[in-house]
């Protein structure tokens, strides 16, 4: 009976290619899109560690509540015993002192007069010889002139920044802002190269420098903004950051002290825990969509199928084939032309999105005015999941649709087939 | 001769409005094996509704049927089905040849819904072909066939199984004389070599002059039963 269904559904094109076809291509259009999201949320994970977020991050109480404006007033002090602590009871993870504060970058002439003046966001990291944030951060194949910062009071500009700025390699550069204290700080710098981080609300105007020059500009001896956290295996585990953040923070709040630390997932941080969330309620929201919508369409083919096949289920039951065998022969017709378009599908999908994991397409024309902290090189991430997301509603639906439409079998009367099989 | 089918005071009601019509009365009948009988009226004289009921596809309204021993009433449908698939075969005025399917795996198909090997259905079919003189056309598909070649097919299939009884609707009706002779031609053969009963639903005089036996109804009611000497 296996082979009899078999070749009516090879033999009968009417019967298999449209609902194979649309088969294939929801679940294409599923596994693509559960790929690409995935992909985007990757890289939205990847950027926001690496840049700002961490996996997690340690910061004062005070910091954290504010942690938008990056008040670095309400930084965490005592960081070298900190870093050591954080190294030693959570080494699954490499951790990174950052520091992050605005200031009016003022470039002189030969007299000291201003020529040109602009607004920075400076970022400190730890840009000494050997450093994990040179990696981190991608800096060498972020550089598009000159060298990183090698001796104290060096600094790379954004290409943006130094754009704007109209100067050249070697300038020098004032940079203007506040210590932690409140106090008026002046820095003098040397322009030491140009980076392009590829991350548009960085490129416009972001200063690098050494977390040593920025400890001494600031006054911030022992101090530093934040604490980034971020795994070593580069994989987000929101279950896992969570806990240990829950963990650190037991240990060290103190409820009458802002400034005791505490330590945040990256999913607590900004838009980011919402933007996981819609993004993952995304996905399910589509497939859900999609095994509604072909089980619809799957079930509407099955019954003009039926009507188109009318005669030959009349004859099937005539001489002698129960209601149920052939309702069951229906189903499993179904599950062939199901499984066979979930395999085309799951195929095509999963090819697509390896396809796109490896030529990721630039958006950085949408996110000109962005101030998300987001690579515009969009790819997909293809895991094991891409080849069932698709698969298995695919084949839901289809037998969803063939299990509702065959039903009818049930309600045809046998008194009237010789008068049917006659017309 | 043992009686295959056995119907005693059977009515036929159908609804209709507040009432109902009655389409067979006080039917008494019985057909033995090996007869070749035709059950002979006009239009809407009763004939395939006594032929539904005699193959279990409707049960009466009153009175008693039974079909190889079995009350036709009492099946369930599952039963119903078990013995028509094992015992009765069907042959339509349209033929009703499934059209993606060889002329081969057409006439095998009632052999799948019973416990037959490969190597049983590939010499059952094979000897049905040979019957009706189709095995050159046995990977044909009906759509390359003739409408008499294709009758062919569908007595090639009600026999596949050697069924005790075959009941046929209107046969011949789409036929022309030559193809219409040619196929009675096959079941006077069939039913002599294999000892099946015909059961025909007829009006078609090219049909009753091979009858052996002529039922005639008229008004739901047997009016004439008579044997024909050939």
């Amino acid at each position: 009976m296996f082979d009899f269904i078999l070749k009516g559904i090879l033999r009968d094109r009417s019967r298999s290619l449209l609902p194979i076809i649309l088969i294939a291509t929801g679940v294409l259009v599923t596994s693509l899109y559960y790929s690409f999201i995935r992909g985007y949320e990757r890289i939205a994970i990847d950027s926001s560690a690496r840049f700002d977020t961490g996996h997690v991050k340690v910061m004062t109480r005070a910091y954290a509540e504010e942690a938008d404006q990056r008040p670095y007033d309400l930084c965490l002090l005592g960081a070298e015993e900190l870093l050591v602590e954080l190294q030693a009871n959570y080494p699954d993870l490499n951790w990174y002192e950052r520091i992050q504060f605005g200031g009016l970058v003022d470039v002189p002439d030969e007299q000291g007069e201003t020529i040109v003046q602009g607004e920075s966001a400076a970022m400190a990291v730890d840009l000494s010889a050997g450093s994990d944030e040179l990696k981190l951060l991608n800096l060498k194949a972020a550089l598009r002139e000159g060298r990183l910062p090698q001796e104290p009071d060096e600094v790379v500009l954004s290409t943006g920044l130094f754009k704007k700025l109209g100067i050249k390699l070697g300038s020098d550069l004032s940079l203007i802002t506040a210590t932690m204290y409140g106090g008026m700080a002046v820095g003098n710098f040397r322009v030491t190269g140009v980076a392009e981080f590829g991350i548009p609300v960085l490129d416009r105007g972001m200063l690098l420098l050494d977390i040593s020059d920025a400890r001494r500009l600031l006054d911030m001896e022992d101090g530093v903004g934040e604490i980034l956290g971020i795994y070593k295996d580069n994989e987000y585990n929101w279950d896992k950051a969570q806990a240990i953040a829950d963990a650190f923070t037991a240990g060290h709040a103190d409820p009458a002290d802002e400034f005791s630390a505490v330590m945040l997932p990256l999913h607590k941080q900004g838009d980011m825990g919402s933007m996981l969330v819609w993004m993952r309620g995304a996905i399910f929201i589509i497939i859900g969509f999609f095994v509604f919508i072909m089980g619809l369409v799957l079930w509407n083919l099955g019954l003009i199928n039926g009507i188109r096949r009318y005669g030959e289920m009349g004859l099937r039951l005539a001489i002698g084939e129960s209601a149920g065998h052939i309702y069951g022969s229906l189903v499993l017709e179904a599950l062939l032309i199901g499984l066979l378009g979930s395999i085309i599908g799951t195929s095509g999908g999963v090819a697509f999105g390896y396809w796109l994991q490896n030529h990721p397409f630039d958006m950085s024309h949408y996110l000109t005015n962005a101030t998300v902290m987001m690579s515009p090189d969009i790819s997909a991430d293809v895991n094991w999941f891409s080849y069932v997301i698709g698969f298995i509603p695919g084949f839901l639906a289809t037998l969803m649709g063939a299990g509702f439409a065959g039903l009818a079998v049930f309600k045809r009367n046998t008194a009237s087939l010789f008068k049917e099989l006659e017309n | 001769m043992e009686k295959l089918i056995s119907i005693k005071e059977m009515f036929k009601h159908y609804p209709v409005g507040t009432g109902r019509f009655t389409a067979l009365k006080a039917i008494n009948l019985q057909i033995g094996e090996g007869e070749f009988s035709g059950i002979v009226g006009p239009s809407g004289s009763g004939k395939t509704t006594l032929l539904n009921i005699i193959g279990s596809l409707d049960v009466q309204s009153e009175g008693s049927v039974e079909v190889l021993g079995k009350d036709v009433k009492s099946l369930t449908h599952r039963q119903s089905a078990s013995l028509r698939s094992e015992h009765i075969g069907f042959i339509f005025q349209t033929y009703n040849l499934l059209p993606v399917y060889t002329v081969y795996e057409n006439v095998e198909f009632p052999l799948l819904l019973l416990d037959y090997t490969a190597a049983q259905r590939k010499q059952m079919v094979t000897d049905a072909l040979q019957w009706v003189g189709l095995i050159p056309k046995l990977k044909s598909r009906p759509a390359q066939l003739s409408g008499g070649e294709c009758q062919r097919v569908a007595i090639a299939r009600a026999i596949v199984k050697k069924p005790q009884i075959v009941l046929a609707d209107e046969p011949t009706a789409n036929l022309d004389a030559e193809n219409s002779h040619h196929i009675l031609q096959t079941m006077v053969e069939l039913n002599k070599k294999l000892g099946t009963t015909f059961v025909f639903s007829t009006h078609d005089a090219k049909v009753i002059k091979y009858l052996r036996r002529k039922i005639t109804l008229i008004d739901g009611q047997i009016a004439f039963d008579e044997e024909i000497s050939q």
